[in-house]
């Protein structure tokens, strides 16, 4: 049985040697993003800064810094919403056409238990996943935590920033690996297993985007005047005391690890309910 | 095409194969619909009491926050109108997406590849009337669902214009695509494209994945080509000033003596000594704007949705022409074998 | 030509994308209307190919094929195809399967026929073609295309699902149908035996070539499996598809082109022996349906010279 175990994984990783090329080429196209963004645009804005007269050599330097901060939004969505993508992959095409075609059947007759290829199928793309979000949660890490002062338009409340800047967002591609499996081993046919783990993985992500902010305790801050927060907190309500005096709750940007590991914490055990579930149907299924 | 159209069925009363078109789709025409209704629903609750809602906090706000007095105005009305609009132009900045997808997939990707397209095909149904039905029976469902859908999101942005001050204006991208036909069209395109897609892959999540993302490119290539469908507006200023103007920028310079405009990259104001200089080196008399402002919203929209229903029906022309040389060619013309020889 | 001619192809050949190999090469024969066909030959040999371009299906790379007298689309109304794998649309029930056969072919469909199919097999009308075998699948297949009642009905290794007991009742179908109606019909497998008791018409399809074409009385009464003492060269007067020398003995099936010497023993060969003879050796003359190859050969000059 030990001895199988490589060889099976090695099946697997032929059967989506295609896909997997797409993620290397995807992490890899992110990555060279990452790298021009913070290697060449970033240190040009700087280099711009001290050598360039506004009023001369008309350089809009919060203009560029602008720009700067909006890809490197649209970097964070890429890399943390790219679980959608692995919602309708793993409900369409590792799982669900398997089970349509009767390819699944095949490798139960192969020598193979139907629990082992489920884990099988579930640990490579789950270890392709892994390293591939870790290694852009690092490099995102690295784009993003320098020259704060040069974007004007983004935050670290951001949802795509949020998620791209901690585990979650390997957590949401392993849940929605196990979201994807869950609804093929349901439904057995590839289409509806795809739209279906799309729209459940959407929905969940939905939910905790909404419920993000009361995930940890806020801070609360009461003034007799009018005030303004800090630019850097996170505003989640505001009104007046009974008193007449103002009050609002915020985030401080130290928060960001408790709500986001609590975030992480959440989507890990539904991704460990669903797997389960998924192991559960197979067994329950042929045995 | 016509001559190929007309089958040599003698008198027989046509397949009546739309309602098994629509049989077949059942989970996908009702899926459309409560999408349709759904956000129809959402739109109408937007253009109507949130809009409303927002627009009296904001005088609220106006008429008590400035003067020193208590702060009292509904803050949720502002934010839930801003939620609300922004999820529903983003969900029906999908829809195109979602039509290319579910075409390239379910609509002709599935049917070539599990061989169900020539089981019709050998029940009394020619391929070109099996495509002709599957091309326009769901284009006019999707056409009608996202055109309801555009005309009421443009009338609860209208309704919000000048009343919500956060409102988007006419040329945030989102707003200005999703408001109006033009969605309806790209919508359209798309479904074409994943038809043809479908049909050239014969593999449901290969043509799947290939539509979503041809239907991405012609998106770049509609939003490249937009500012030129329609004449631009110019906005000319002397030396002193510069042009003001509103809306959607499309090029800028500089006005030479002879009165020519002439493009360029730099210097579009005399804002400094070295832009002085050089603006007198190449003799400018003044500076240009082209632009699109408020009135050119429809034309554009009318001018892109146009172009963009003229390459649905060079696709679908092109997905019938596909599939009558894959399947009939051949056979019509007997001179092959004189070709031969 | 039209009237008892079911099928005839001219130089018929496809070939799969713009470098791939030649499915089918080169094929010239004539299926006489009203015959029960076999169409036998290895896995692989282009018998699918060619059952899809006579369904006008698909189109051929070169040469031409005429079914019922024109050209397979404008015959695909008057065509029954079975595929291989039997596609039906998996979200149907039976008796919705079968009521969009009658959708689709208004004014021809036998709807009894159709459903006596579908009965002889003991099914549900109202179980979903998901939840069929592979068996019920081809009977509810072979139902929709007997209920358009073809005049030429194609089917592509259809008895290869079904249990013997179904394969009997469902071929005494078949045959019934072409009795009763005088339906040509071309079915193909690779086992012969399952073919040889209901067909009267022979196409032996290999490495994309017909090697054989004719009635299957004639291609056995055109043979002869001749056993003797004596060497492979005593035979070079006819056509030796086949010989084999065991010791002294010599074995050979051959195309007699005249009188045999008493030394040899003969004896008429099973079909199965002359289709094996024929596959395994691929470099043995073909035998197109004497005289109607070279007609068609002739007809073709003739045109040319007009």
């Amino acid at each position: 049985m030990s001895a199988a175990a490589p060889a099976l994984h090695r099946t697997v990783l032929r059967l989506h040697r295609t896909t997997l090329a797409c993620w290397t080429l995807f992490v890899t196209a992110v990555l060279g993003w990452l790298g021009w963004l913070g290697g060449v645009s970033a240190p040009h804005i700087r280099h711009l800064e001290t050598t360039c007269d506004p009023v001369r050599d008309l350089c809009n330097i919060p203009y560029l810094g602008w720009v700067y901060g909006e890809r490197l939004g649209y970097v964070a969505s890429v890399i943390g919403y790219g679980f959608l993508a692995v919602a309708a992959y793993a409900g369409g095409a590792l799982i669900g056409r398997e089970l349509e075609n009767g390819t699944a059947a095949l490798a139960w007759t192969q020598g193979v238990t139907p629990t082992r290829w489920l884990a099988a199928k579930l640990t490579v793309p789950a270890l392709a996943l892994t390293a591939g979000d870790g290694t852009l949660v690092a490099a995102f890490r690295w784009g993003w935590t320098p020259h704060r002062d040069l974007r004007l338009g983004d935050d670290w409340s951001f949802g795509g920033i949020f998620l791209a800047r901690g585990p979650a967002t390997p957590a949401y591609a392993l849940c929605a690996l196990a979201v994807g499996a869950l609804t093929a081993l349901l439904l057995r046919r590839t289409l509806p297993a795809l739209a279906v783990s799309l729209g459940a993985t959407g929905l969940l992500h939905l939910l905790l985007a909404h419920v993000r902010p009361y995930l940890w305790p806020r801070l609360t801050r009461t003034e007799p005047h009018p005030f303004e927060l800090d630019n850097s907190a996170w505003e989640v309500a505001r009104g007046r005391t009974a008193g007449g005096g103002h009050w609002a709750t915020y985030h401080p940007p130290s928060h960001f690890w408790p709500l986001h590991l609590m975030e992480t914490g959440i989507v890990l055990a539904v991704a460990a309910l669903t797997t389960a579930a998924a192991f559960a149907l197979v067994r329950r299924r042929t045995a | 095409m016509t001559a190929a159209l007309s089958t040599p069925a003698p008198a027989r009363p046509a397949p009546r194969q739309v309602r098994w078109l629509l049989r077949l789709h059942r989970p996908a025409l009702c899926a459309w619909a409560v999408l349709v209704a759904g956000l129809a629903g959402a739109l109408l609750w937007l253009w109507g009491p949130l809009t409303d809602a927002a627009a009296t906090a904001w005088h609220d706000y106006d008429a008590t926050c400035g003067r020193g007095r208590p702060c009292r105005y509904d803050q949720d009305a502002i934010l839930r109108y801003k939620d609300v609009y922004q999820y529903t132009t983003m969900a029906l900045l999908l829809l195109p997406f979602l039509a290319a997808a579910w075409a390239g997939a379910a609509l002709t990707g599935r049917e070539v590849e599990t061989g169900t397209a020539r089981l019709a095909w050998t029940q009394g149904v020619t391929p070109l009337r099996w495509l002709a039905a599957r091309l326009t029976v769901p284009a006019l469902l999707v056409a009608a669902g996202t055109a309801l859908l555009g005309m009421l999101h443009h009338a609860a942005w209208s309704a919000g214009r000048g009343r919500v001050p956060t409102a988007k204006s006419w040329d945030d991208v989102p707003t200005f695509y999703t408001g109006g036909p033009l969605i309806a069209g790209l919508a359209l395109a798309g479904l074409l494209i994943g038809a043809l897609v479908g049909l050239l892959v014969g593999r449901s999540l290969v043509a799947l994945c290939v539509s979503a993302l041809s239907t991405a490119v012609l998106w770049i290539g509609v939003h490249t080509a937009l500012p030129h469908l329609w004449p631009v507006a110019t906005s000319v200023s002397g030396r002193r000033g510069f042009p003001s103007y509103s809306g959607i920028k499309v090029a800028e310079g500089i006005v030479t003596e002879g009165g020519a405009h002439r493009p360029v990259p730099t210097c579009t104001v005399d804002l400094s000594p070295q832009c002085q200089a050089l603006n007198d080196r190449r003799g400018t008399v003044g500076f240009y704007i082209d632009y699109h402002p408020y009135s050119h919203r429809w034309p554009l929209q009318l001018a892109s949705t146009g172009v963009l229903l003229a390459l649905a029906v060079l696709l679908a022309l092109a997905a019938l022409r596909l599939l009558h040389h894959r399947t009939t060619t051949g056979g019509t013309r007997p001179g092959r074998e004189g070709a031969a020889a | 030509m039209s009237s008892d001619t079911a099928l005839r192809a001219d130089a018929l050949g496809k070939r799969f994308g713009l470098r791939g190999g030649w499915a089918l090469r080169d094929c010239s024969f004539r299926l006489p209307a009203g015959r029960v066909c076999a169409v036998v030959g290895p896995n692989g040999a282009g018998k699918s190919t060619l059952l899809a371009l006579a369904a006008g299906l698909t189109v051929p790379t070169e040469g031409s094929v005429t079914v019922l007298g024109t050209t397979p689309a404008a015959a695909r109304p008057r065509v029954g195809y079975v595929a291989q794998d039997k596609p039906l649309y998996p979200q149907l029930t039976i008796a919705e399967t079968l009521r969009m056969g009658a959708d689709l072919n208004p004014g021809r469909w036998d709807a009894a026929g159709a459903e006596q199919v579908v009965a002889g097999g003991d099914l549900d009308p109202g179980a979903r073609v998901r939840s069929l075998s592979g068996g019920q699948r081809t009977r509810v297949a072979l139902a929709l295309a007997l209920g358009k009642r073809p005049e030429l009905l194609l089917l592509d290794e259809p008895m290869a699902d079904l249990d013997p007991l179904a394969r009997h009742e469902l071929m005494g179908t078949l045959m019934a149908q072409a009795a009763q109606y005088g339906t040509t019909i071309a079915m193909s497998s690779h086992v012969v035996a399952e073919l040889e008791d209901s067909c009267d018409h022979l196409l032996l399809v290999g490495g994309g070539r017909i090697r054989l074409a004719g009635e299957i009385d004639d291609l056995l009464a055109a043979h002869l499996r001749v056993t003797g003492a004596g060497t492979p060269d005593a035979l070079d007067a006819h056509t030796v598809v086949e010989s084999r020398v065991t010791g002294r003995q010599l074995t050979a099936l051959i195309r007699p082109a005249g009188a045999l010497g008493d030394d040899w023993r003969t004896a008429t060969p099973s079909l199965e022996e002359l289709v094996l003879a024929h596959l395994r050796n691929p470099a043995a003359p073909a035998l197109t349906a004497a005289g109607d190859a070279e007609d068609a050969a002739t007809a073709r000059n003739e045109e040319h010279a007009a």
